[in-house]
């Protein structure tokens, strides 16, 4: 396998630790397994599109107002539509946020059309030449965004107030609540958090690949498979298994060939689940 | 908490037993189009079922039907394909296989707590379709065919799935009635606890795993014949994982005959009501599910239960408000003072 | 501690049973139709008309077909004009819906016919046709695709051989190395096409420097531009889904891997190819009809939907699946009866000329004609055969 090969890979996993990034605060903190998570990826792509395709804006340009309207419209779905059905049973949120997938890829349908749509721009299909090592520039652009947000997202976890109200919120809601912490709004805030780091992911998909109003699926598994190998609760190991997964993808191509890709991440991914359950890089009792 | 024997029910069994030899007479009556329906009817309900009983009764809420649903109708197709033996076999083959694909993973499964579960059962289902797509002697991405001709079909076919579905309620009345069903729930409702009190939790956990791993597989094998053609995107797809929550979540888990109600209003109220309507269908199954677990976030059952007792009239005695099940305990999670409340009827 | 009566319980379970009850006499009730009477007769399908495909240009074709029928008082069979019922449902691109409903529209709605749907789905459902006993007519399934099976399922569509043929004669045109650089979905049909075009590249001359199989889904192509590139392969045939191609073209552009002709089977069809930008001319595109052919019904067809469909392939889907439907009913009226085996056995006797020309079936199937087209500023045009042809451009999307 060649070190080009291997980049692609290494750079590659940067977008999987993004997407993984949003579904694995959301899990984490509000216990939810999320299954619109791939809809608010997908979303932001189709809101940058507005700006990117029908304005002529730069995908880089539009990508935080996309990030800022996702979170935006996240906001409320958490606070009056999925918090309180936390409260009830664990499946119940599970299929709301199903029923939510489904609205979506309507909405998308609708408003957009079944076409693929990419985002168009110079970085999209230039590449870049690094000792030797060719690599595609959007995936550069990609990884260190995802870097910047990754550690964005650790600060105000742990530097700010409300990143302690939302770790105290995930350890034990019932204590955070008589601490005085609103645990509801801490919940959409972290729910709207996620779907702008969602949306960040979705537009740099776009312009890398493409997507269509039915492409949050793949999406969301790429996102379990980068939460199962993380594990929870840990920013730093989202990155480190975006990149794991991307690095496994390129190595099982490059040895078995592309049809047995599938099987070799998943059955990996079940691997490490059953080896340790808390996550590959994850310390048994982390914070 | 305290563990206490369960008095044992008579009228439930005997309510099962009626409602099968009803619906297995059905099977000579009915016309075909009603029997085909009748058979995917069954089948989901055999699979919800087994789901229900997992995570409605043990607390593990799998994401991994589809698994089990493949292995099962692989099971049986290569078995009627590569081998001269007749469908019988291929039916004992199915759950036999599942029971023992869930063994294997057990190990592993078990050892995953609360969400993990859902997630690690989610991969074994993605990773088996993945397998069976590069498996050429199982026909990889295009599947195999079912000798049409050496399966049932119609009435009898319809008398099978029937068959299913009873031996999945029958499963699902052992689990609410007996002794295992109430240890099982101790686990559900507080491990360290129950362990504390001496229940064996893996053993008891595995023992749930198997035979509703076995019940799905067997569903598979009866969706093998009434689909002929099988293939990984099919029957091994993630759509049988998130019908059986859907269908249970829905209908009401951790009850009897909420999966019952899930099924018809998923399946029969949803997908099939709407299967005309394009792009509107994705709205209006978008809008009821959320619709339903929003506002019976217990399932529709447990609601219809509750009106049902509403319009009767007032339960006499204390305790009105929040009914409380014979087990002792709550056996749902707490509600709110907006939602309805659960007589687990049946 | 027991505190619900039995009685509540019982009202309950009768509740539900009163429920279930009613949703199974709602469907008995749904029997209607049948083949015999002089009633409508039933054709169904099931089309992934939402999800990873959508196939509304081909459902258009069955539509138009079928309203002009009506229009005309109906389908003439054994001397009485009887008049057609389309049932279009969607199965949201889902095997196992495609299934159920296939199975629905026959035993339930008592269709006496079936069309297709596209691809994999139609694989699928020749299983469903076998099974059921009911013909089945398809299109966007390459003839050489559709598997040897018991004979309910009738396929008319372009061959791989003639668009491999077409595009090699197109290739002996340009000046290249005549090396290619092929690339499959892994799945059966990947496999199929890999080696019919490899194998008749050969034959004209060509050599297939490397092959490579990638599964649906795949965003990182870098394995296979390195062997693009190692090879110096100057001709790509790349079979995959749109989505694929989508990542591919942007990442040979990115890594500089400049194949001189390059050409997106299933996948380079979409109208979305045009939201590539400049990327995506020069690609080429191989096309079951185009306006510039002289086939039948063009006019009428460009007239119709033109505007809905501004590129060639679709409006090629509208010819397709209003070919199926002339093909089917054609069948439907030489019958006799009307009834599921007559009209498979009056399928195999079809000699007529439809919206894609000549059709007679041999082992179930029936070829019609292939075109090589150009993407270029949004638009595809007829390239190959030089008939109604525009003259070849460069690949200027990759170079």
């Amino acid at each position: 396998m060649s070190l080009d090969v291997l980049a692609a890979g290494i750079l590659a996993g940067g977008l999987y630790a993004l997407i993984g990034l949003g579904i694995s605060l959301v899990f984490g903190v509000l216990g939810l397994m999320n299954l619109a998570h791939g809809e608010l990826v997908i979303g932001g792509a189709y809101l940058a599109s507005l700006l990117v395709v029908d304005a002529g804006w730069d995908p880089l340009v539009a990508l935080p107002l996309a990030m800022a309207a996702m979170a935006l419209i996240a906001y409320p779905l958490q606070r009056y539509l999925l918090t309180p059905l936390l409260r009830g049973s664990k499946s119940a949120p599970l299929v709301a946020t199903f029923g939510l997938s489904l609205l979506a890829q309507a909405l998308f349908q609708a408003a957009f059309g079944t076409h693929p749509k990419a985002l168009p721009a110079a970085y999209a299909d230039t590449g870049l030449s690094v000792l030797g090592v060719r690599v595609q520039t959007v995936y550069v652009i990609a990884f260190g965004l995802t870097v910047l947000l990754c550690a964005a997202t650790h600060l105000a976890l742990t530097r700010t107030r409300a990143g302690s109200a939302v770790r105290a919120a995930s350890a034990d809601p019932d204590t955070a609540a008589v601490l005085g912490i609103d645990v509801n709004r801490v919940y959409a805030v972290t729910f709207a958090g996620a779907a702008a780091l969602a949306a960040a992911g979705g537009v740099l998909t776009g312009v890398a690949q493409s997507f269509t109003p039915s492409s949050g699926l793949p999406l969301l598994l790429t996102g379990f498979a980068v939460m199962a190998l993380a594990g929870i609760g840990s920013v730093g190991g989202v990155l480190a298994a975006g990149v794991a997964l991307g690095v496994l993808q390129s190595v099982s191509v490059g040895l078995f060939g592309g049809g047995w890709r599938d099987v070799v991440v998943y059955l990996a991914f079940f691997l490490v689940l059953a080896v340790r359950p808390q996550g590959l890089f994850r310390k048994a009792h982390a914070g | 908490m305290t563990l206490t024997t369960v008095p044992r029910r008579w009228w439930p069994t005997s309510a099962l037993l009626l409602a099968t030899v009803v619906c297995f007479a059905l099977g000579g009556v009915l016309d075909s189009g009603t029997l085909d329906l009748g058979v995917t009817l069954l089948c989901y309900l055999a699979i919800a079922q087994a789901w229900n009983i997992l995570a409605g009764f043990g607390g593990l809420v799998s994401l991994g039907s589809a698994a089990f649903v493949a292995t099962g109708g692989y099971a049986a197709a290569l078995l009627l394909v590569h081998t001269g033996l007749g469908w019988p076999l291929a039916v004992v083959a199915a759950p036999v296989a599942a029971m023992l694909l869930s063994l294997l993973l057990s190990a592993a499964l078990l050892r995953l707590r609360g969400d993990y579960f859902s997630i690690g059962t989610l991969a074994v289902a993605i990773a088996l379709q993945a397998l069976i797509r590069n498996w050429a002697w199982a026909g990889g991405a295009s599947g195999v065919t079912v000798p049409a001709d050496a399966v049932p079909s119609g009435g009898n076919l319809f008398q099978l799935a029937v068959l299913v579905a009873a031996l999945a309620m029958a499963l699902t009345l052992y689990a609410r009635y007996s002794d295992f069903g109430l240890r099982l729930a101790a686990i559900r409702d507080n491990e360290p606890a129950a362990a504390g009190l001496g229940v064996a939790v893996r053993r008891h956990q595995l023992a749930a795993l198997l035979p509703t791993s076995g019940i799905t597989g067997l569903a598979g094998a009866v969706i093998a014949f009434q689909f002929i053609v099988i293939s990984p995107d099919g029957v091994a797809g993630v759509a049988w994982s998130l019908n059986a929550v859907l269908m249970t979540v829905v209908g009401g888990t951790g009850t009897i005959l909420g999966p019952v109600l899930g099924v018809a209003v998923v399946y029969y109220g949803l997908t099939r009501g709407l299967q005309s309507e394009q792009t509107l269908s994705l709205v209006i199954e978008g809008v009821l599910l959320i619709g339903i677990v929003r506002f019976a976030p217990q399932g529709v059952w447990p609601l219809l239960c509750w009106a049902t007792r509403r319009l009767l009239g007032p339960r006499p005695g204390p305790g009105t408000g929040r009914p409380v099940t014979d087990r002792g305990k709550k056996d749902e999670p707490a509600p709110t003072a907006s939602e309805p409340v659960a007589v687990d009827a049946v | 501690m027991r505190t619900a009566r039995p009685s509540l319980r019982l009202a309950c379970a009768a509740v539900c049973a009163a429920l279930l009850a009613a949703g199974c006499a709602g469907n008995s009730t749904s029997s209607a139709g049948s083949s015999s009477d002089t009633g409508p007769i039933v054709i169904g399908t099931s089309m992934s008309l939402s999800g990873a495909v959508v196939l509304t240009s081909i459902k258009d074709g069955y539509q138009l077909a079928v309203d002009q029928a009506n229009a005309a008082g109906g389908v003439t069979v054994d001397g009485v004009k009887r008049k057609v019922k389309l049932v279009v449902l969607d199965n949201r691109s889902d095997t196992n819906t495609m299934v159920q409903q296939v199975r629905s529209l026959v035993l339930s709605d008592h269709a006496v016919a079936l069309l297709g749907s596209c691809c994999q789905q139609n694989i699928d459902m020749q299983g469903q046709a076998d099974a059921l006993k009911v013909p089945l007519l398809m299109g966007a399934l390459p003839v050489e695709l559709l598997p040897k099976a018991k004979g309910y399922a009738w396929d008319s569509f372009q061959s791989l051989a003639d668009g491999a043929d077409r595009f090699y004669e197109l290739a002996a045109t340009t000046s290249t190395n005549k090396k290619i650089l092929m690339v499959n979905t892994n799945d059966a049909q990947g496999k199929a096409t890999g080696e019919l075009w490899g194998g008749l590249g050969k034959k004209a001359g060509f050599t297939v420097a490397a092959s490579k199989a990638v599964p649906g889904g795949t965003t990182d192509f870098s394995d296979v531009i390195q062997a693009g590139k190692s090879t110096g392969a100057q001709i790509l045939i790349a079979n995959m889904t749109p989505p694929d191609c989508f990542a591919m073209w942007k990442q040979m552009k990115a890594l500089a891997y400049k194949p001189k002709l390059a050409i997106g089977l299933q996948c380079a069809q979409t109208p979305g190819w045009s939201s590539l930008g400049a990327l995506g001319d020069g690609t080429l595109v191989q096309l079951n009809w185009t306006d510039s052919a002289g086939l039948p019904d063009t006019q009428m067809i460009v007239d119709k939907f033109a505007k809905k469909y501004p590129t060639l392939n679709d409006l090629g889907s509208v010819a397709l699946g209003y070919h199926e439907t002339q093909l089917l009913l054609d069948a439907v009226s030489r019958s006799g009866d009307a009834t599921p085996a007559a009209i498979n056995k009056a399928l195999a006797t079809t000699d007529m000329s439809s919206a894609l020309g000549p059709v007679k079936f041999t082992d179930n199937k029936s070829t019609t004609p292939s075109f090589i087209g150009q993407w270029e500023n949004g638009r595809i045009q007829q390239v190959w055969p030089a008939k109604g042809a525009v003259p070849l451009k460069s690949l200027s999307g990759l170079n």
